[in-house]
């Protein structure tokens, strides 16, 4: 709580003298911020954020469908990996949001092209981190699970799957980031709903501090994402100490 | 040597190792119920490897071995395996290493699982081996001692009629190595398993074993040559012995030398 409250330190500040240099027409006060955001939280923002939460969690749902099993088959099965660590490795860079509009004329202007946009963003990190994670298992945590007459699927459940996990976890937590930036972008086209099109909607309209309030609401999302994820990797890593 | 009567385990002229090249050839061993059988050898010497071989974990590519008098060809749940490194998994609590082997096993049998039963068999032996209050530890926080113990309760939860042993006290001081070896000595007769120790000292080999083994190169033989294993009744005469007669004991200091003399042939070698 005390290092919350030290962070937030660090954005009002500045954003207070910020909005004495430039003006408060141009970046209104914090509080003015957070008065106009508790005003709208929960006619507006909360609806938006839902559905700008709801985009993520399935695109995470779908890249995970997709990262987990085949990253688990790369790691462990060498062929796996010859034949889909090319393919990831010249797929990985390409920047994800120049296939928006190719994503846009095959699945349509609906959630679905912007699901797939988010799961494009975070699959091959996912893929990636499983893969890894799979790979750099010591040999003798599996000859110990052999000894005690482990089968290849218990060496997936007792071994790989427990060292996967963390990897996989800082895997979602970097990605989620960089997933919501590109949500803020898919969202300004072909959609009324998410914090992208509000903060937007808001610029264009010139309320201000609607737009401040829904960008203040990005950042808590991302804080909310940021503190499970952290949660979550914190239960499951309690072994490493 | 003389056969052993109804051995447990036994192998007939197995020969294993790596890449294509043999480590140790003409391994024949018969251990009997209650009986210990260690084995000493300088490092390389494939120790290791004859221990993975009588597991069923690592194919010999001469030779069988034989677990009541059937030959195995994988893991046998008759045999329970203690790594050098403990073999622990550090992700799991203390408890649920310990019942790790009887879930895997239960699940192969077809059996349901009881894991409120595993617990407490679990935490009967966590107690006997020192380990009660434990249970919901991590690995990490126990001292390695204190997981040697863990390693131990692990296999012998299996119940199995054969232990095979790795190194098992190599990474521990002395006073800690000397406690355990006491407390395996007195597992051991209670529980009258075929037990195969392989270890680098030869005191540890002397104060555990019924029958001491050397697996080690002929001296001036080519650095490709597979190691052989000779064995001989345990010359301070029963495992057990006290620790200084052991120590001292003629043959004792001769089977020293002659390992410090195979220790010193495999470095030239090198």
């Amino acid at each position: 709580m005390r290092r919350l409250f030290v962070g937030l330190c660090w954005i009002v500040i500045p954003w207070y003298l910020l909005s004495l240099v430039v003006g408060t027409r141009v970046l209104p006060f914090p509080h003015a911020v957070a008065v106009r955001f508790v005003a709208l939280a929960l006619p507006a923002l909360l609806r938006h954020a839902a559905a700008s939460l709801l985009r993520v969690l399935a695109a995470l749902l779908a890249a995970s469908a997709v990262a987990i099993p085949l990253g688990l088959a790369m790691g462990r099965v060498r062929a796996f990996d010859r034949v889909f660590s090319p393919a990831a490795y010249l797929l990985y860079p390409v920047p994800k949001i120049a296939l928006l509009p190719i994503l846009l004329l095959l699945l349509g202007t609906g959630d679905i092209s912007r699901v797939a946009l988010l799961a494009l963003v975070l699959v091959f990190q996912l893929l990636l981190a499983v893969r890894d994670g799979a790979r750099d298992v010591d040999a003798h945590y599996l000859i110990s699970l052999d000894s005690l007459g482990a089968t290849k699927a218990d060496h997936l459940r007792y071994c790989v799957w427990p060292l996967v996990l963390p990897r996989l976890l800082t895997a979602v937590r970097i990605g989620s980031a960089t997933a919501l930036a590109v949500l803020f972008f898919a969202e300004t086209f072909f959609t009324r709903y998410g914090l992208g099109y509000f903060i937007m909607d808001s610029w264009m309209k010139l309320a201000y501090l609607d737009m401040y309030a829904g960008i203040v609401a990005m950042s808590l999302l991302g804080f909310a994402m940021f503190v499970t994820v952290d949660r979550i990797e914190q239960r499951v890593s309690r072994w490493q100490g | 040597m003389p056969g052993v009567t109804d051995p447990i385990i036994a192998s007939r002229d197995c020969a294993a190792g790596h890449a294509g090249r043999e480590v140790f050839a003409g391994v024949t061993l018969e251990v009997a119920a209650g009986e210990t059988v260690s084995i000493v050898g300088p490092s390389g010497c494939g120790k290791s490897t004859l221990l993975l071989t009588l597991a069923g974990l690592h194919r010999p590519s001469r030779g069988t071995v034989l677990v009541d008098q059937t030959p195995i060809d994988g893991p046998d749940p008759r045999i329970g395996l203690v790594l050098q490194q403990y073999g622990l998994f550090p992700w799991f609590t203390v408890l649920r290493n310990a019942t790790l082997g009887l879930a895997i096993r239960a699940r192969q049998s077809g059996r349901r699982f009881d894991a409120a039963g595993a617990a407490d068999t679990a935490r009967t032996l966590l107690a006997r081996l020192g380990l009660d209050g434990r249970e919901s530890d991590f690995p990490r926080q126990l001292s390695g001692g204190e997981q040697q113990r863990l390693a131990l309760c692990r296999t012998l939860l299996l119940e199995p009629e054969v232990l095979l042993l790795d190194e098992p006290f190599s990474a521990l001081d002395a006073l800690t190595r000397e406690e355990l070896q006491d407390l395996l000595l007195g597992l051991l007769s209670e529980r009258r398993v075929a037990a195969v120790l392989v270890t680098h000292s030869v005191d540890e080999a002397v104060y555990l074993g019924d029958r001491v083994g050397i697996l080690s190169r002929d001296p001036g033989t080519a650095a490709n040559e597979a190691a052989r294993l000779l064995l001989a009744e345990n010359p301070a005469g029963r495992r057990g012995v006290g620790r200084t007669d052991a120590l001292y004991h003629d043959a004792c200091v001769r089977m020293r030398r002659r390992f410090a003399e195979a220790v010193r042939a495999e470095a030239a070698r090198a």
